[in-house]
């Protein structure tokens, strides 16, 4: 017990002092470097707080996704100034050599709002009761009802299916956000920066079978233990961008109007279920019979897993993908 | 059965720690990649075998193995094109 406690409070201290780091860096590599360390301690402390889910979710969103998307966009903020150039000289208060110094005034409103959020959230936990199990009680009595036999999963695609609808809204709102950014339309004629080599070309060939397995298998044990249509589309995703990275046919090769097709069908099959369950005779919206609600919940995760894999891998392709002529000019 | 695990597990542990060491100690990229990656390969190794010896099933010992095998083959290609990027100067 004692040994556990211990690596608690280290987990605790590196993750202080990584955040502390990286609110110091003095260069936008070392920061993405330290943010991606910040994710993975922080799955760790999911992992001690008993929510693999969520653990998993962090280290492939927070620590792997964020990471390539940070890396693209400081790629595209200093073109040319790569991690050799060591000599950076201005001053420390600002990454972003562009930008001007905060002023006093940006200080104190950082500090107000910082400051009043954690005072609310310090409040939010102090108001939580002391024990108790909170809505746990509540899913295991419905569990057997939902259709899976996992009860976040039950949580996610049944109880709580409007928020994983808007979840993939977001992510639809996302990859229209960077394409607007970029000026593009579709994938098509975005390249890899460098020419790939046999040997990278190998080993995804090697490594895409595996990864398609691991998505299939993920999306499977959603139903039972932890895992699901999130893990299984970041798995997809990793495995779309390295196909593309390595040149072989990935979603850039896919025609405009299929990509789109991917890339919403996660949340027009939740749309269509919410529409045909509210006009359904004697059921209230969003809520599934008993009888069907396994089958739907395993056809709404599959859709979504396509969808999240071909979002996810569309924002890392589009930001690190290269900019040689912007589409519409 | 216990016993080994644990004394599998320490030799990881002190596989790993050679390479750490190494990552902070050696003086340039290259002797830093073969530190990382020799080293705390088989550090794993030595945990997945510990692991294995004391998982209930064989499924579970298998994936554990899978595990290793990836992590092996993913580092070992990563080493290759770091490397091969600090030789050409890129």
């Amino acid at each position: 017990m004692n040994l556990i406690l211990l690596f608690d409070v280290f987990l605790i201290a590196a993750l202080l002092l990584v955040s502390w780091r990286l609110l110091g860096a003095s260069d936008l590599f070392q920061a993405t470097v330290l943010f991606i360390s910040f994710g993975l301690f922080l799955s760790l402390a999911w992992i001690r707080l008993g929510a693999p889910d969520i653990a998993l979710a962090e280290a492939a969103v927070g620590a792997g996704l964020a990471g390539v998307l940070l890396f693209g966009t400081f790629k595209g903020l200093e073109p040319g100034a790569d991690r050799e150039n060591d000599s950076f000289t201005s001053e420390p208060c600002r990454l972003d050599p562009i930008s001007p110094c905060p002023g006093k005034i940006h200080l104190l409103l950082a500090f107000t709002c910082v400051g009043s959020l954690t005072t609310l959230l310090v409040l939010a936990v102090l108001d939580l009761p002391a024990t108790g199990d909170g809505l746990t009680p509540m899913v295991s009595q419905f569990l057997e009802r939902s259709g899976v036999e996992h009860p976040v999963t039950a949580v996610l695609l049944n109880f709580r299916f409007y928020d994983t609808w808007l979840e993939l809204g977001v992510l639809v709102a996302a990859v229209l956000g960077i394409l607007c950014v970029r000026n593009r339309f579709d994938l098509r004629e975005l390249k890899v920066l460098q020419a790939p080599d046999v040997m990278l070309r190998r080993l995804v060939m090697g490594l895409a079978p595996t990864m398609a397995l691991v998505v299939v298998y993920l999306l499977w044990l959603g139903d039972h233990a932890p895992g699901g249509a999130f893990q299984a589309g970041v798995v997809l995703a990793a495995m779309l961008v390295l196909l593309w990275f390595s040149g072989h046919a990935s979603i850039t090769g896919l025609s405009r109007m299929l990509w789109l097709f991917c890339l919403i069908a996660g949340f027009a099959v939740m749309l269509l279920v919410a529409v045909v369950s509210a006009l359904w005779p004697e059921m209230r919206p969003l809520e599934f019979p008993e009888e069907w609600s396994a089958m739907i919940i395993l056809g709404v995760e599959v859709v979504a897993t396509l969808s999240i894999g071909v979002a996810l891998s569309s924002l890392a392709i589009l930001s690190l993908g290269a900019v040689d002529d912007p589409g519409g000019s | 059965m216990q016993v080994l695990a644990g004394m599998l597990c320490l030799l990881g542990a002190f596989f790993f720690m050679a390479g750490s060491v190494g990552v902070i100690r050696f003086p340039d990229s290259l002797s830093r990649i073969h530190a990382l990656t020799k080293a705390d390969n088989l550090g794993l190794g030595f945990i997945v075998l510990a692991l294995v010896i004391t998982s209930q099933s064989v499924a579970v010992g298998l994936k554990l193995i899978l595990i290793w095998v990836l992590a092996l083959v993913a580092s070992s290609s990563i080493c290759f094109f770091l490397g091969r990027k600090l030789i050409r100067g890129g």
